[in-house]
């Protein structure tokens, strides 16, 4: 299952994490970004499957604030991982129609089942 | 005779009116210079009052202000709505019907500040006239100081639900960083301790989340708790397609952070063990958790599986066992007593512990 994957996530840790996690499903990572600055150019040039969206990430926009950003100009399937489990934070994520939202701690074998099922769905 | 006795008379009425006059020079004085802001009321109206009002209202003097309906030294309403004359009316209907009445009002002062007023009222019936002896205390220092208090209090718990969070954060990157080493190694048998490691580490995790989550950021649902923790488990040892079965019983039970810690990783453990070891393979299996309280500190877990057991020669029962010493530490530092229970098939354990405060 050969899809591509973009991942936007401020921690370093994490980033490789998840990185560790989509290339042992087989999957590509093509973009790792820890803010929204320069997902534009990444959407443009590359061919993206699913994105992987923290919510608290550097920058000017905030993961949710992203993804309207994303549904409007290039609409395409994004996952939330979030800390930020607070009622207000996930009535916003929610607001974005994402295909799943992942609350950390990660549950490793859980989220790869998930992605699984998601990315197979996906054309 | 005559003489004698009118004269004895006169010098005793002129005795009396001296102590009249001087009984009620001495209570207008105390009324006058008495430090509690006092009126009176008659006819709904304000005929009288001290000077500590009048320094109060921040008038010149009481001539002022005096002869108003109460209403007239407030503003248009009240805070909850009412207009000050209506409600002002039916104060002073309350403090006449009952005897007295106690409330909060806004008034004005002669700048055009409103403040805060604690008002008690007590109807006093005096030579056919009805009046209500009125008694004021400012409460604009009161309130500063509930919204000082207020304004603590929330940013406490901004800083709390701050602290859980990152400590949650931290815990998950060291999970992260815990998985990343263990996929640099091919031996099954290291990689197995790394996420023994992670599972303890995430134990923990989770009751941040979750105190995070909740509204007082002191305690959890711990049933909720288990239910999140042993799902995790059961997936991450047996797979999303097991063949395992959970039977969790709880009763609403909340736990402090102090308890909540120990007990989970205590719980960790059991569960742990009973995956690897009671149930094998893929082998279909029923892990049972049961948490009651038995009064308001003490609690009773019935936690085990109906698996094979755990052979003595295991791995797990020998000395060098970390889940072993770790189920028996726990269990000391919740001051509860664990005892293996031989009467059903499988491995059980009963826990009776108490909760640790402070």
């Amino acid at each position: 299952m050969d899809k591509n994957i973009l991942i936007i996530e401020d921690d370093f840790i994490i980033q490789m994490y998840l990185e560790d996690i989509i290339s042992e499903m087989n999957c590509t990572v093509v973009g790792t970004l820890d803010s929204s600055n320069a997902i534009e150019d990444v959407l443009k040039s590359q061919k993206v499957d699913l994105v992987l969206m923290d919510f608290g990430i550097r920058g000017k926009r905030d993961g949710v604030e992203t993804a309207k950003f994303i549904n409007q100009n290039y609409p395409t399937p994004i996952v939330f991982i979030t800390g930020n489990s607070d009622k207000t934070t996930t009535k916003r994520i929610e607001e974005v129609n994402p295909l799943l939202i992942v609350f950390k701690p990660i549950d490793e074998v859980q989220l790869k089942f998930q992605l699984t099922a998601i990315l197979k769905n996906l054309n | 005779m005559e003489v004698e006795s009118l004269t004895s008379q006169i010098a005793d009425l002129k005795e009396k009116n001296r102590m009249l006059t001087e009984k009620s020079l001495r209570y207008e004085m105390l009324f006058e210079l008495s430090e509690d802001a006092i009126l009176v009321i008659e006819n709904n109206t304000f005929t009288d009052c001290n000077y500590a009002v009048v320094k109060m209202l921040g008038y010149k003097n009481k001539s002022e202000f005096l002869n108003t309906h109460p209403s007239e030294l407030s503003p248009e309403r009240q805070p909850d709505g009412q207009l000050s004359f209506e409600k002002a009316q039916k104060m002073m209907e309350l403090a006449i019907s009952n005897g007295n009445h106690r409330f909060e009002w806004i008034h004005t002062k002669a700048n055009g500040e409103n403040f805060p007023v604690e008002v008690w009222l007590s109807a006093i019936k005096y030579q056919d006239k009805l009046l209500i002896n009125t008694t004021w205390r400012d409460l604009t220092e009161v309130k500063k100081a509930e919204a000082k208090i207020q304004n603590s209090l929330l940013e406490k718990e901004t800083l709390l639900k701050e602290v859980h969070h990152r400590v949650k954060n931290n815990m998950q990157i060291i999970t992260s960083l815990l998985s990343l080493q263990a996929n640099t190694n091919d031996n099954n048998a290291i990689k197995e301790q790394f996420n023994a490691c992670q599972y303890r580490i995430n134990s923990m995790a989770t009751i941040h989340e979750m105190l995070y989550q909740s509204e007082m950021f002191s305690k959890i649902e711990y049933g909720n708790y288990l239910q999140q923790l042993i799902t995790h488990l059961i997936n991450s040892i047996k797979g999303v397609d097991n063949n395992i079965t959970l039977q969790l019983k709880s009763d609403n039970i909340n736990l402090n952070i102090d308890t909540a810690i120990p007990l989970g990783l205590l719980i960790n453990e059991v569960i742990t063990n009973a995956l690897k070891y009671g149930i094998r393979n893929n082998d279909p299996g029923i892990i049972s958790v049961n948490l009651e309280k038995i009064n308001s500190t003490n609690y009773k877990l019935e936690i085990g599986d109906n698996g094979e057991g755990i052979p003595i020669t295991s791995n797990s029962t020998s000395k060098k066992s970390l889940g072993l010493k770790l189920i028996n530490r726990l269990s000391s530092q919740l001051r509860g007593e664990i005892e293996r229970d031989n009467s059903k098939p499988g491995t059980h354990y009963i826990l009776n512990f108490t909760e640790l405060i402070g």
